[in-house]
């Protein structure tokens, strides 16, 4: 399958990521997954974030996932959730693409203190649904020629991407970000192995 | 006292169990648009009902899915072994059946692998104290949670069996097969039951071409859905299918891969077939072949060489792939065979994509002269040019090494 789940953009700063604006497209999750899903798929997506150096682009696997993240220099980042088989160039090829209009449309002073209300950018979801094609980058492929496949950071699992000392299991169970709910899916699933499991 | 305790355990749990599969019924009769149902994780009794129920779905949470299971099939084993021992009057048999029904559902959802179960449905409908489009819609709530479940497609064919082909809606049991088969890769269930519905109801031939493209440009490593579209190119043109439509440009991609093979065909791409089938089937003897057969190869060989390009497009954007290669080779098959048995007078055989020539039809092959054909002369050419596997595969598949090593 080729498909796109979400896409958000974030601001790091000093000592957390603040999330700007997100959507996410979870068709594909059974009905009464999605809202735990969404929630894993934020916070995935904001802990890679604050572990990404500015001016880097990684994209971290995990189970069928793949979280495309590039933090610009100027502390603006943007995450891609896609499965394995979106081409990784062209995921990084769209968040440059969208950090540019986000950037283009709203102003630098706003980003750090702004909200998902405060922050006036409303085409994410279509641009979400645009590329669920691949083909539809050709274009902006072919305009960013610059982007150099070789420098885009691999890493195999969320874990790798963690500080020393740092666990992903610590890290859901002290989130706030996260319902009781989906933490309690989180550890069903983490037993049974089952294919629901995100994070 | 620990016996008295326990019994009176036993008995809560047992009241709950009833509570909850009655809950569930009650939502199965409120709601007949139910579209899917499943277990939520949830680990501990909150105090409040387990059975969630918002805008069609269904979701049982998964601290009581055990016990309801347990309870459900103890219910229904005990009720299956009075019936054998002791023949019930029918009246007391109807009403049980009825009460049946919930344990069913419930059982089957929860653990859709249950043939004894599946089994007691097929002899409530057989009696009917259950309705076919009920069980329809139940045996589709099943590949909701389970896509992959062949006792639930199993049972939709048996259904199926008591309405007449005309009566049933294909459209929708296709659209159900393509939901199953996106939910769960390489689900041979889904895919075979999808070719009994295509058995059943060609008229389905033009959108199912369609829609397979969409399918395999979406999910790039299934092979089941390549290998479902390449059963179903070849009952399109077993049933000699085409399109009667003349105002697109005609057999483009066909012409296109002539052109990559360095043929020319090239008068410019009129509606007129001749020069293409001059160059395909070269001195064929037309007076035994009619013209919707002709039609329907250029269409066919057409589609195949689409999917050819398709697969080199693909790969371009997505890095090399099995399935990619696999499905090229498998196209390229087609249209090279189908030109061999039309030059040799096999056109009427059976299936397509055959095994290797064998018995009888092999001595026709041996026969054939592949190096007066100018096609195959140069796809052999070009192929032969993609590596030493590749080759290997041509000379088995395509028969063309049978003379450069005096047969095979």
């Amino acid at each position: 399958m080729v498909r796109l789940f979400a896409l958000s953009v974030f601001f790091k700063g000093a000592s957390e990521a603040r999330l700007l604006k997100t959507t996410s497209d979870l068709q594909s999750f059974s009905f009464f997954q999605r809202g735990t899903v969404n929630e894993f798929m934020t916070f995935a997506s904001k802990t890679i974030v604050e572990r990404t150096q500015p001016a880097l682009r990684q994209s971290v696997k995990q189970d069928a996932y793949m979280c495309h993240v590039y933090v610009r220099a100027d502390n603006l980042a943007g995450v891609l959730i896609a499965d394995h088989e979106y081409p990784h160039r062209v995921a990084h090829t769209l968040i440059t693409k969208i950090l540019d209009d986000f950037a283009a449309k709203v102003s630098a002073e706003q980003w750090p203190n702004g909200t998902e209300a405060t922050i006036a950018f409303d085409s994410l979801p279509a641009f979400l649904a645009k590329y669920q094609d691949p083909k539809e980058a050709d274009p902006i492929t072919k305009m960013q020629t610059d982007l150099d496949e070789t420098k885009i950071i691999l890493k195999n699992t969320i874990e790798s991407v963690l500080e020393r000392g740092e666990k992903l299991e610590d890290m859901v169970t002290k989130s706030e970000q996260l319902s009781m709910q989906s933490k309690a899916f989180y550890k069903t699933a983490k037993k049974t192995n089952s294919c629901c499991s995100f994070a | 006292m620990d016996d008295v305790m326990n019994v009176d355990f036993n008995n809560e749990k047992k009241v709950l169990c009833e509570k909850i599969i009655r809950d569930i019924n009650a939502v199965f009769l409120k709601d007949a648009d139910l579209s899917s149902f499943e277990i939520i994780p949830k680990e501990t009794n909150c105090n409040k009902s387990p059975v969630v129920h918002v805008d069609h779905n269904l979701g049982l949470e998964s601290w009581c899915a055990q016990h309801v299971y347990d309870h459900a099939h103890r219910t229904l084993i005990s009720h299956r072994r009075q019936t054998m021992q002791q023949q019930l009057r029918t009246l007391q048999q109807q009403q049980q059946s009825d009460a049946l029904a919930k344990y069913l559902n419930v059982a089957l959802l929860i653990n859709p692998d249950v043939t004894t179960f599946w089994h007691i449905r097929r002899q409530l409908v057989q009696k009917n104290r259950l309705s076919i489009n009920k069980e329809l819609q139940f045996s589709a709530l099943v590949l909701s949670i389970k896509p992959k479940s062949n006792e639930a497609f199993a049972y939709r064919r048996w259904l199926y069996s008591f309405q007449s082909a005309d009566a049933i809606d294909w459209p929708h049991e296709i659209s159900i097969c393509e939901r199953a088969a996106d939910r769960c890769s390489s689900n041979y269930h889904a895919w075979s039951h999808r070719q009994w519905v295509l058995q059943n109801a060609p008229c389905l031939l033009l959108s199912e071409l369609m829609r397979t493209e969409k399918f395999i440009r979406k999910h790039i490593s299934d092979y089941s859905s390549y290998h479902y579209r390449q059963v179903l190119l070849g009952r399109a043109y077993e049933l000699c299918f085409y399109m009667p439509d003349e105002s697109q440009p005609q057999w483009a991609s066909l012409r296109e891969l002539l052109a990559q093979y360095q043929l020319n065909c090239s008068e410019p791409a009129g509606p007129d077939a001749e020069p293409l089938l001059q160059l395909l089937l070269p001195n064929l003897n037309r007076s035994s072949i009619s013209a919707q057969r002709l039609r329907s190869f250029l269409y066919c060989c057409n589609v195949a060489a689409s999917d050819m390009r398709l697969c080199a497009e693909q790969r371009a954007l997505y890095g090399a792939r099995d399935c990619f290669e696999l499905h090229r080779r498998a196209s390229l098959k087609f249209i090279v065979e189908q030109c061999v048995r039309l030059l040799t007078g096999l056109a009427s055989g059976p299936g397509l994509y055959l095994a290797p020539a064998s018995g009888t039809q092999s001595n026709e092959l041996r026969k054939f002269d592949y190096d007066s054909h100018p096609f195959l002369v140069a796809v052999r050419r070009l192929e032969f040019q993609l590596g030493d596997k590749h080759r290997r595969w041509c000379n088995m598949h395509l028969n063309f090494g049978h003379h450069e090593q005096g047969g095979n």
